[in-house]
């Protein structure tokens, strides 16, 4: 065998080598290493929805949770993604040995995989629909119980929802502001307009703070710029993740109505807390009258 | 011009008219129980200019998939081609992909519908460059192997998307569902609506003076070469043709379905095979099939939104093409 041969061999050997030890845990990505600490929290949560994730997080349990979607909230960057809502990794999310796992089930129910393997395994799984407002005061209510019947001193959470339903009330009141938008379309989306409609948590909103949704469907609304000029409502809320981006949708909007703009009251809103159903909604409240106090 | 092209290039020039004025005067008023009801009438001033602006974008659309369709059957010598075989929507929609996965791992806006044209552009043209350069041999364009590599770009792309997928949220694949599935803008970008009707119409004017020149390549290779015909310019020309066109129309509406691939069948069928009156046909049967399923569309209402403009070509035109299949209609006659 020629010596150029037998070296590009040996290469291939070495390399051999140096990937099949990068397939050992530990060795990769921040998803590698998850099942090798034997300490943790005393309750172990994958919470499979952001915005489960981030009341958990409100509540101050932040520590408990550790496995995530990768559209988490800010602050669980460093716990491991273990799939998301429609697509549970169970592989991962068996390697973080949790003990609950919160989910906010789609309309075919939780991932009847991951069901089976709960059973198999003995996690628990809670799952909550976040669609109204109301949903969210189930999730404050059960939420504690589910904690403490796994081990977790409920009485901080007690007092922190205490908090957050005594500033709800201070906030969630008719504000003329709002009352004096008119009838309003709240949108999510531009290009196609994507709106709020009846029986969503933006509704429940929008309507506690004395405002009117111009949608009278229920749902979240695929609509039309005709749909828009047609409904004629008197003003139309821009929900973005940014200040920028919302910005940049209003005046998109505004170019695209043309002549049917004149007359509409457009607000651009950063929305990003408005836009997860979770205890962040009334930061969400309080920027959005904050902007409307500013208005002339 | 025979009575069969006269009352066939009629019939088009009807559905389009027909389609058009039910764009136009077709809309929906809300009900107090927040359900739609649809309604017939002139628009008033402020529905015009959206009702107009979704006409055309039909039109310009229909026009350049239908006239793409023709030519790629033409350079394939395929009746089964369509501007989607050579990857020219995958690559759109890669396109599309990309720049959402590149805004969200930057932090960057979003772009919204208008914001993605370019992408799609840029990823249908870069396709349209992966397949020309490799469907070539010795420099010429050899049907086969374009329509392999065309299918080949079009599965990596596809692929590639899917995998992008992963590093974007929920509401934005949804968005990347929304636009695979086409949708005729109601304002559409100037820019985009004059490009690609001008693409449309200098890439008609071409094909209709060189139609005997088609003609002869549709022939068969030997008989074309025999005839003095210089096939590798007419082939890159008709690529060209196409891509320019689906390129264009992908950036208007969105990756469109059965249009391309159907219009040719269904001008084939009113005209007959000769290119100088099947030309302007398919290119009357493309705007009447995407006006018709736009105005179609306004008639449907499921509650939650309308159907998307690609759902109702798919279903309007699958069962058609299989009529045709059957039948042997479309490209024998």
């Amino acid at each position: 065998m020629k010596s150029s041969t037998r070296h590009i061999l040996r290469t291939a050997r070495v390399l051999c080598w140096l990937v099949l030890l990068g397939c050992i845990p530990g060795c990769g990505d921040r998803t590698s290493g998850m099942d090798a600490s034997t300490s943790g929290p005393q309750v172990r949560i994958v919470s499979l929805s952001p915005a489960l994730s981030q009341i958990l997080m409100d509540l101050g349990h932040q520590e408990l949770i550790v496995g995530c979607t990768p559209w988490a909230p800010a602050g669980l960057e460093r716990v491991p993604v273990v799939g998301d809502l429609l697509r549970p990794d169970l592989e991962r999310i068996s390697a973080v040995r949790p003990d609950l796992i919160l989910v906010q089930p789609t309309q075919l129910g939780v991932d009847p995989g991951l069901a089976q393997l709960a059973a198999q395994r003995g996690w628990a799984i809670r799952s909550w629909t976040l669609n109204r407002l109301e949903d969210i005061e189930v999730v404050l209510e059960e939420l504690p119980e589910s904690l403490r019947v796994a081990g977790v001193d409920p009485a901080p959470m007690l007092s922190s929802i205490q908090q957050w339903r005594k500033r709800r009330d201070l906030l969630l009141v008719p504000d003329p502001k709002v009352e004096a938008l008119g009838e309003t379309v709240v949108l999510f989306g531009i290009d196609p307009p994507m709106a709020f409609g009846r029986e969503t948590y933006l509704n429940d909103l929008l309507e506690s703070l004395g405002g009117l949704n111009a949608i009278r469907a229920p749902g979240y609304l695929e609509s039309s710029l005709e749909d828009l000029v047609v409904l004629a409502p008197r003003s139309v809320v821009i929900l973005a993740t940014s200040p920028g981006s919302a910005l940049e949708q209003a005046a998109q909007l505004r170019t695209m109505l043309g002549a049917s703009a004149e007359g509409l009251d457009i607000h651009a809103i950063d929305g990003a807390d408005l836009l997860v159903p979770g205890t962040r909604l009334l930061d969400g409240v309080q920027r959005f009258r904050a902007r409307l106090e500013e208005r002339p | 011009m025979t009575f069969r092209a006269l009352s066939g290039l009629s019939i088009l020039v009807v559905i389009v008219l027909a389609a058009a004025l039910v764009r136009l005067t077709v809309g929906r008023v809300p009900l107090e129980d927040g359900t739609w009801q649809i309604v017939f009438g002139i628009p008033v001033r402020e529905l015009l200019p959206l009702r107009l602006g979704a006409t055309v974008s039909a039109l310009a659309a229909g026009w350049a998939l239908g006239l793409a369709g023709c030519l790629l059957q033409v350079l394939l010598r395929n009746p089964l081609a369509s501007p989607w075989i050579l990857g020219l929507s995958s690559g759109a929609g890669l396109g599309v992909m990309i720049a959402l996965a590149i805004a969200v791992l930057a932090g960057v806006t979003i772009p919204g519908g208008g914001g993605l044209m370019l992408p799609a552009v840029l990823g249908a043209l870069g396709a349209l460059g992966i397949t020309w350069s490799l469907g070539r041999v010795n420099g010429v364009l050899e049907p086969l192997r374009l329509l392999l590599v065309g299918v080949v770009v079009a599965s990596l792309a596809g692929a590639l998307s899917m995998a992008l997928q992963d590093l974007v949220p929920h509401g934005l694949r949804a968005d990347f569902l929304d636009w695979m599935m086409g949708r005729i803008p109601e304002s559409p970008g100037g820019g985009v609506l004059g490009t690609t009707l001008v693409i449309a119409f200098v890439v008609t004017m071409v094909a209709a003076f060189g139609a005997d020149r088609i003609d002869l390549a549709c022939l068969g290779e030997d008989e074309a070469r025999s005839s003095g015909l210089d096939l590798g310019r007419l082939r890159s020309g008709l690529f060209l043709g196409a891509g320019a066109l689906t390129a264009a129309a992908v950036a208007l509406v969105g990756p469109i379905g059965f249009v391309g691939l159907l219009a040719p069948h269904l001008a084939r069928l009113l005209v007959g095979p000769g290119h100088r009156l099947l030309i302007p046909a398919t290119c009357l049967a493309g705007i009447a099939m995407l006006l018709s399923a736009e105005a179609l569309r306004q008639l449907i209402d499921l509650g939650g939104g309308r159907l998307h403009v690609g759902v109702v070509t798919a279903l309007i035109g699958g069962p058609f093409f299989l009529w045709l299949l059957c039948t042997g209609r479309g490209w024998t006659r």
